[in-house]
């Protein structure tokens, strides 16, 4: 899967929730936001296999996107969406940021597979949120 | 020859001082959000900032005088009260966010939090301040600076659409988000027009002893050395604006920034970018602590100048000293270094005003400087800069809240 296109499957379905809940520029933004740090991650994590990226820098990077990610949780339930579409959407940030920190601890240890295995994770999860919430 | 050299350090020393963390954060946030539509803001700082700097050289060279004395002098204490307390404040956040900077490459080389690092930061810009001279400052952090080239390297290596960089010069609006759009260009005006440039060079032509033999050099300086700094800060946002936009990365974070090196360049773009952010910032860090205490010493008269035995410059000394502690403070307790540094190039822009209006009176005084009194095309240029800068402080507040 291109880096682009974890924001996309991100976005999509992101753009349905918000045109499905009488559109929300909050809602929208805090969307867009996690979607960035997604490929932000998938971007580290990828530069570091390839071995453009240092470890320490990788590593921590990835930390404080996991960190964001688990905060950004707790702004995603006080937006105004509907429960079951928070719910879903809550689900699949919890996944997204487990992978993060996988992925952070992989790069910690310099296990590759282990990284790259983080990263499909990540991919997963951007492919996996798509179906439920395009689903009217 | 000499003068040759001097042009030639002069240059480098202008791109150290163009390029830090304001100027790479602007013009990253520019790239990653509207892609070449902002370059124009690049080109119309550096254009006023060249008219601004080579009358702060011609000022010194001429009537020997730095900016800040002129403006104590011609303008009286009150004038200079107000000018004093803006841009200390303006130019101390400014610090804070250049210890950030520097703090920041550090984390990445080692991976340990930045907040850790502030406070050994200051410590290393104190003892370059208290132990080095002028001329170690002005050129042997300038030169390293130079390093700052790979931004150049990296953005023509991802081979952007030239005709599309082109077009960029030319102002256009964005569809959507126009109050961020404003909010950046407001940013990237405020990270060119900085008030302590026209500090620290006019107090370095009066350091190195210029006079009117120098008014060549000092044009070529201006002109040469910040369209060359133009034209990293230019190369920073293309680079962004050829990684980011298509990756959906938004920039929230200054760790996201060496990933516009690292696609192009590999290992050597990462390990040349946390040199680059490194050194760029902390040369900028030694710039703007000498340039507040440049700022008090010159403005209350008490004796000034790196090269002076500490003890015969104890205020000027202690004033560069505070700066720097207070500076690290924020960095220490962990406030976003990107936030901040966003932040103060609005605030810088909202301050403009006071330091460039002294111009259009201090380069028409006869007294100062004699047959060499702005001709029409900079007053022209002055005047333009006076009413950019009135609406720049008019539009960075608003702009701040609702498009930041």
């Amino acid at each position: 899967m291109h880096r682009g296109d974890v924001l996309r499957s991100l976005l999509l379905p992101a753009a349905l929730l918000v045109a499905g809940c009488g559109s929300s520029d909050d809602a929208e933004k805090e969307l867009r936001s996690i979607a960035s740090r997604a490929a932000t991650a998938h971007l580290v994590t990828g530069e570091w296999e390839r071995g453009a990226a240092a470890t320490p820098y990788a590593s921590s990077t990835l930390r404080v996107i996991a960190g964001n990610l688990e905060k950004d949780s707790s702004s995603l339930a006080s937006l105004p969406l509907p429960a079951r579409h928070r719910g879903i959407l809550g689900a699949h940030l919890s996944e997204l940021s487990l992978a993060v920190r996988e992925a952070g601890a992989a790069v910690s240890q310099g296990n590759r597979p282990a990284a790259r295995n983080a990263m499909q994770r990540m991919d997963a999860v951007a492919r996996a949120f798509i179906p439920p919430v395009a689903t009217p | 020859m000499k003068k040759a050299l001097q042009i030639a350090l002069g240059i480098v020393t202008s791109v150290g001082g163009y390029l830090e963390i304001g100027s790479v954060a602007t013009a990253v946030q520019a790239g990653a959000a509207f892609r070449f539509q902002l370059l124009w803001a690049i080109a119309l700082g550096t254009l006023c900032l060249i008219f601004l700097v080579e009358m702060s050289g011609r000022l010194a060279a001429v009537s020997h005088h730095t900016l800040i004395e002129a403006v104590r002098e011609r303008f009286g204490f009150p004038f200079f009260s107000l000018l004093l307390v803006v841009v200390s404040l303006v130019t101390l956040a400014v610090l804070a966010s250049e210890i950030g900077g520097v703090s920041l490459a550090i984390q990445m080389a080692t991976g340990i939090s930045y907040p850790w690092w502030a406070f050994v930061v200051a410590l290393l810009v104190w003892l370059v301040l208290w132990k080095g001279t002028f001329g170690i400052i002005e050129n042997g952090v300038s030169l390293l600076g130079l390093v700052t080239i790979v931004f150049l390297v990296g953005a023509v290596t991802l081979h952007p659409s030239w005709h599309q960089v082109g077009a960029g010069f030319l102002p256009s609006l964005p569809k959507d988000d126009r109050a961020h759009y404003w909010f950046i260009a407001v940013s990237i005006l405020g990270a060119c027009i900085t008030p302590y440039l026209f500090i620290f060079y006019s107090a370095g032509a009066v350091e190195d002893n210029w006079d009117e033999s120098y008014l060549g050099v000092n044009r070529a300086t201006a002109a040469l050395g910040m369209t060359f700094g133009g034209l990293l800060s230019a190369a920073v946002l293309i680079a962004a604006a050829m990684v980011f936009p298509q990756q959906g990365i938004q920039i929230d974070q200054v760790e996201q920034i060496p990933l516009m090196l690292t696609v192009s360049l590999g290992q050597w773009g990462f390990i040349l970018f946390v040199i680059s952010l490194g050194i760029a910032c902390l040369g900028a860090a030694l710039e703007i602590a000498l340039a507040l205490a440049y700022l008090m010493a010159q403005g209350f008269g008490w004796n000034w100048g790196e090269d002076e035995k500490e003890s015969n410059a104890a205020r000027f000394s202690l004033a560069y000293t505070v700066a720097v502690v207070i500076a690290a403070v924020p960095i220490a307790l962990g406030v976003d270094p990107l936030k901040l540094t966003v932040l103060t190039m609005a605030i810088t822009a909202a301050s403009l005003p006071f330091t460039v209006v002294p111009f259009l009176f201090l380069m028409n005084d006869e007294e100062y400087l004699g047959d060499h009194t702005n001709g029409w095309l900079s007053n022209g240029v002055v005047i333009f800069s006076i009413a950019l800068a009135f609406v720049l402080a008019v539009v960075s507040i608003p702009l701040e809240i609702f498009g930041s």
